[in-house]
């Protein structure tokens, strides 16, 4: 009986932050997705490439380095469903979101930068990612650092 | 001192190649910004003390790269690449190179 009542305890305490932090978790992503879809309206006149040169057809004035980074954690929820999944191995899908909206973060913050220099065109995007303390992301430290980074230019006014 | 990650400066016109020019910096986390984190990473989404602070260590180390240009004499730094590394237990090492250049407007 005692032993019935242990596991009862055991469960309520695991359950509960689960189903508390997925509720918290996926309104904050679904709010964070609307922002991004809003900025990223906002930056559509700018073209972005990841090809080394301006492309033909335009004539560059001036360019410098714009950059934009973003720390992202997962919530509490994708961290025990995650450890669970990779026991099974397979597709991760819980987390692509979390990679997904770093990613878009961090190219609209460089977009944010490249828009106050008055570019009409960021060339040679890179973007590149970095686990920021326990990898396997199991601790309260795993979180990844996305990056991205490339050179605004601005056209010769036509 | 003009930045860009291409190999030449749109609009400008590269007139002498000083060379590998770098800068680094090493920064740990610390117990307030960790504690933080740690909330924040059951809620999910960006954890801002970390962005600073990462933000932060690499414009440093994008400075030190232009102070190590300055000295050699250029102008400006072409095909500017960053990285980042965990050296140790909660540090991480922000790292910016490139190549130093004399520039002249087109």
């Amino acid at each position: 009986m005692s032993g019935l009542i242990i596991v009862l305890i055991w469960a309520f305490f695991t359950a509960v932050p689960v189903i508390l932090f997925y509720f918290i978790g996926r309104q904050i992503e679904n709010n964070h997705f609307t922002a991004l879809a809003k900025r990223e309206q906002q930056h559509r006149k700018i073209i972005v490439t990841n090809l080394k040169k301006v492309p033909e057809g335009y004539t560059p004035l001036e360019g410098s380095l714009c950059m934009g980074s973003v720390v992202m954690g997962s919530d509490y929820f994708k961290r025990f469903v995650a450890s669970i999944q990779t026991i099974f191995g397979g597709r991760i899908s819980i987390l692509e979101t979390v990679m997904e909206r770093g990613r878009r973060e961090a190219i609209v913050r460089m977009l944010d930068q490249a828009k106050m220099k008055g570019a009409d065109l960021v060339i040679n995007v890179r973007v590149e990612t970095s686990m920021i303390g326990d990898p396997s992301g199991r601790s309260q430290g795993g979180a990844a650092e996305i990056i991205a980074y490339g050179t605004a230019v601005r056209q010769r006014p036509s | 001192m003009l930045l860009a990650n291409t190999e030449t400066i749109p609009g400008y016109r590269i007139v002498k190649y000083v060379g590998l020019v770098q800068g680094n910096t090493i920064r740990a986390k610390h117990i307030g910004r960790d504690f933080m984190a740690g909330l924040k990473n059951l809620v999910g989404g960006e954890l801002k003390g970390y962005t600073e602070l990462l933000t932060e260590a690499r414009q440093q180390a994008t400075e030190r790269m232009e102070g190590h240009a300055k000295g050699l004499g250029a102008n400006a730094i072409v095909n500017v690449r960053f990285a980042t590394s965990s050296v140790a237990q909660g540090a991480a090492e922000l790292f910016a190179y490139g190549t130093a250049v004399v520039v002249e407007p087109e």
